[in-house]
């Protein structure tokens, strides 16, 4: 049978720099071996309460301070809500900032800014980070580079850069049967005969290569490549399987969404995904706040602390730049529902790992929550740091939607973060 | 530059290529027989005449008329995406003139379950809010119908077009009493026009008198609207640009590349690549009273269209510049509807989709409702945006084919292709000819079959049954490239 599915390498090659990875890239992310600095983005989706998480105003008037207590953290002087215990006792290992921005105070727009660290605007769409950097450095150890825990959203994409670098969906891993879509072999077809139907497919391919060069072949056979090596690999295969987990270690980051998708969003950094965006629901609180933070915030808590811990214990905090953040922050003022509405004049953000220093407060609001007082931090410079964490040029420029698009524009990346 | 059109493509493969591209199916086995016994010296066009008289011509530009406009869940909610649908396939299935068809969208009054035309208007909403954005509707009346992207001068000066701020708010003025009122959830949507309104410059903070992008401006009539007035600038004055974006449009889903590229961003620093081809093609749209089976019929018909993609015999094989200058046929993913309707046929096994009867096709679904993990893995978009679908190969579309339900059940149901040819006792090679016929239009190369049957054999001898052995060889003819593309 002509042309066995092997690894040909020049065809992947060729594959390769299609998919935007150059030989010298390519070679050059080799070499840095597992030193490559990886991401996860913890995203509070409808966006985190600054008051009731690591911004109290203890001191306001009862309909801007909310109902709930602060607490000292292991940082004397320092308090947060009571609602993140965990969090609180953990200071030491991590940066919080007080002082973010936006601009747009609806959420599609705003999920858009904070993604890409560009403002949305009517001519294109940008590219979120996980796209540019699923471009820029390419796959690693045969798994996808960006990937979204648990569903996809349509302000986490490619944008202009295409569907090549859409992330790639996991599903929930909360759910009890989770196992990730189209990624083990069809019941009944064991590796053997899937090996055969490859050299079989190969066969069939062999003839329209020689024929019609083209890059959308190119490309197809670089795909279908990386998804037999992902289906194949033990090691890709074990990354997405959580029962791996002793029961003891995902009890520590709670049987909920945010506990069990921090848990895979660690598994997949640790196997050599490079961005990972999980998304935690329901904060949205536009009435009954109090109740609503009450149970969430502590599922965030546990799980946020239990990743920190986790990744520290295994020595992957060093590498992987960890974010929570949601896509603005809540009113200083408790509305007539009992909830807080979009606020994107000043929210706080929790940022670990990759050299970040612990136990620092950057940037400080004003006596109700509302606005920065000290050191505004910009969406923009929240790119400019992911880039420069990333090893990212972030002065590069896409040509794909008619004018030049930095790949960051005008962000400065945050000094404190790099000690 | 010494560049050569590549010959013309075998029947067979051009049979595949028009059937794919003009009605979105593939040519039955029997199909293909007839069209490659025919003899006479005109079946290219007879056949192209057959393909656009059939209503799979209108059901499958329907789904590219869809993306253009935006007909899109995301936007109307759901219950005003079925009457905008069927509006837009009468346009296709009936030829109606694109320019009255342009005129109804542009001047759209009224309930849009009513007048459906007004779902034009729908993705300048903000489904938030609940409000008309005109900077958001501005750039799409420009890029839909003039191919001019007008949209960065929304915030800034073009840097090097002769198009500024006070270009995009004079645009920006004929929709400023352009108003929308929700009835419902939103579901119920009626457009009017109002006697007062103006949009404000954003530096200015002044507001804008209306005036066309070439500078002139317009004498309303008593009682006609500001819309009205730019209906008529776009369709009359500026007919002749609004007939070339419409045609480079088209000549994009054949080609894959505008003449002008991309393909709704004229301007005088991105000029057309062959201008006399683009200004006769659009004149003769304006001729044939802009009916789009005209410019398909003369598309289809060129030698451009029918060019072989064969890569030469030459050292280097293809040349870049090939592309772009049109002188062969590029291979191209076909789109998901596409794909889906094509496994079906091949398997004869149809698609389930939630809530609508069986038979239905990807491409009837209604604005995306029901589209499935496949469809959007292979591309069927959400149409959020104004650009074009992305046809690019992923990861996630070789996983799909690989381990997805969709390919495997087709392949594994009893009562498949593969049930049928196996009753009937065919030998080996005549069943991978059938299977090849029906997914390439063309037989399978004696090095072809002799490599499918060796496979065969072995699986019988490994202990495994003629059945599977089969399924297999079909899983991998849909997984196969030349499956998946057109070329």
């Amino acid at each position: 049978m002509p042309a066995p599915f092997s690894r040909r390498d020049l065809l992947r090659l060729g594959g390769m720099a299609f998919a935007g990875l150059n030989l010298p890239k390519m070679l050059a992310a080799a070499s840095a071996g597992g030193k490559d600095v990886s991401c996860l983005i913890f995203f509070q989706t409808g966006g985190l309460c600054q008051h009731d998480s690591f911004d109290p105003k203890p001191e306001a008037p009862r309909e801007i301070r909310g109902s709930f207590k602060s607490i000292p953290t292991k940082v004397p002087g320092v308090h947060f809500s009571e609602l993140l215990p965990r969090s609180a006792d953990m200071l030491d290992r991590y940066s919080v900032i007080r002082s973010v921005f936006s601009k747009e105070a609806i959420h599609e727009k705003a999920k858009q800014y904070i993604f890409s660290g560009q403002r949305p605007n009517n001519a294109f769409k940008h590219p979120v980070y996980g796209s540019v950097v699923a471009k820029e450095l390419g796959p690693q150890n045969g798994l996808p580079p960006f990937v979204v825990i648990p569903n996809r959203d349509i302000c986490a994409d490619a944008g202009f850069l295409g569907a090549a670098y859409d992330p790639f969906i996991t599903g929930n891993p909360n759910k009890k049967e989770f196992s990730v879509q189209d990624l083990t072999l069809p019941t009944g077809v064991g590796l053997e005969e899937a090996e055969g139907r490859m050299r079989l497919l190969a066969s069939l391919d062999a003839r329209i290569e020689g024929l019609e060069q083209s890059g959308v072949i190119e490309s197809m056979d670089y795909f279908s490549q990386k998804a037999f090596d992902l289906v194949t690999s033990p090691a890709a295969k074990k990354a997405f399987n959580l029962n791996a987990e002793s029961d003891a270690l995902r009890d520590a980051y709670g049987r909920t969404t945010a506990g069990q998708g921090a848990l895979l969003g660690r598994r997949l950094i640790e196997a050599g995904v490079r961005l990972v965006t999980l998304f935690h629901g329901g904060y949205d609180t536009h009435s009954d706040n109090d109740k609503i933070n009450a149970k969430l915030y502590p599922e965030f808590d546990q799980a946020f602390a239990a990743l920190l811990e986790d990744m520290d214990q295994r020595g992957l905090l060093d590498s992987t730049l960890v974010l929570a953040l949601g896509e603005f922050g809540r009113t200083p003022k408790i509305n007539h529902s009992a909830g807080r509405d979009h606020w994107p004049g000043v929210f706080s953000i929790a940022v670990a790992g990759a050299g970040v220093p612990g136990g620092q407060v950057i940037g400080a609001t004003d006596a109700n929550g509302a606005y920065p007082t000290e050191r505004p931090i910009s969406i923009e410079d929240l790119g400019a740091t992911l880039y420069k964490k990333l090893g990212i040029d972030a002065t590069h420029e896409y040509h794909t939607v008619g004018r030049p698009v930095k790949i960051n524009d005008g962000g400065t990346p945050i000094r404190e973060l790099f000690a | 530059m010494g560049i050569q059109p590549y010959p013309l493509s075998s029947d067979r493969v051009f049979v595949r290529r028009a059937y794919l591209d003009a009605i979105g199916m593939l040519p039955t086995a029997e199909e293909t027989e007839a069209f490659v016994a025919d003899s006479r010296p005109d079946k290219r066009s007879r056949l192209i005449d057959d393909l656009l008289d059939r209503p799979d011509y209108a059901n499958h530009w329907l789904v590219k008329f869809e993306d253009w406009f935006r007909n899109s869940q995301y936007y109307s909610q759901g219950r005003t995406n079925g009457s905008y649908k069927r509006w837009l396939h009468d346009l296709i299935a009936e030829d109606r003139p694109y320019d009255e068809a342009a005129r109804e969208m542009l001047t759209a009054t009224g309930d849009t379950t009513v007048h459906p035309a007004g779902n034009f208007w729908h993705p300048a909403i903000d489904f938030m809010l609940k409000v008309f954005e005109v900077n958001k509707a501005t750039p799409t009346v420009t890029r839909l119908f003039l191919g001019q992207r007008i949209e960065c001068a929304e915030c800034h000066n073009h840097p090097l077009e002769n198009l500024t701020q006070d270009d995009f708010y004079g645009m920006a003025a004929f929709l400023a009493r352009t108003k929308v009122k929700h009835g419902y959830a939103q579901y119920r949507r009626v457009w009017y026009d109002t006697r007062e309104g103006e949009v404000m410059h954003p530096n200015k903070n002044v507001a804008v008198a209306p005036k066309f992008l070439d500078g002139t401006e317009p004498h309303l009539a008593p009682g006609q609207t500001r819309r009205e007035a730019l209906a008529d600038w776009i369709l009359e004055d500026q007919q002749l640009q609004f007939a070339r974006a419409t045609v480079n449009r088209v000549w994009y889903e054949y080609f894959r590349r505008g003449i002008v590229e991309p393909f709704d961003d004229f301007r005088s620093t991105n000029r057309a690549s062959h201008p006399e081809l683009l200004d006769e093609l659009a004149q003769y749209f304006i001729d044939s009273g802009f009916r789009f089976k005209a410019l398909h019929r003369l598309i289809l018909n060129s030698r451009t269209y029918q060019l072989s993609a064969h890569t030469p015999e030459r050292p280097g094989g293809q040349d870049p510049l090939e592309d772009m200058l049109f002188a062969r046929y590029v291979p191209r993913k076909v789109p998901s509807e596409v794909l889906l309707d094509a496994i079906v046929q091949v398997t004869g096994i149809h698609e389930d989709f939630k809530n609508y009867p069986d038979g239905t096709s990807p491409k009837d679904l209604v604005a995306s409702i029901g589209a499935t993990h496949f469809l959007t893995t292979f591309g069927t978009p959400r149409r959020d945006v104004l650009e074009a679908r992305s046809q690019a190969p992923s990861l996630a579309q070789a996983l799909n084919l690989m381990n997805g339900t969709e390919v495997e059940e087709k392949v594994r149901a009893e009562n498949n292709v593969l049930g049928e040819l196996l009753r009937q006792g065919l030998p080996d090679e005549q069943v991978v000819s059938e299977l090849y016929l029906r997914a390439y239009a063309r037989p399978p190369t004696s090095e072809e079959s002799e490599a499918i049957t060796a496979y065969v054999a072995g699986e019988a001898q490994a202990g495994r049954d003629r059945r599977r052995a089969f399924e297999n060889i079909l899983w991998a003819i849909l997984s196969s490239k030349e499956f998946e593309l057109n070329r």
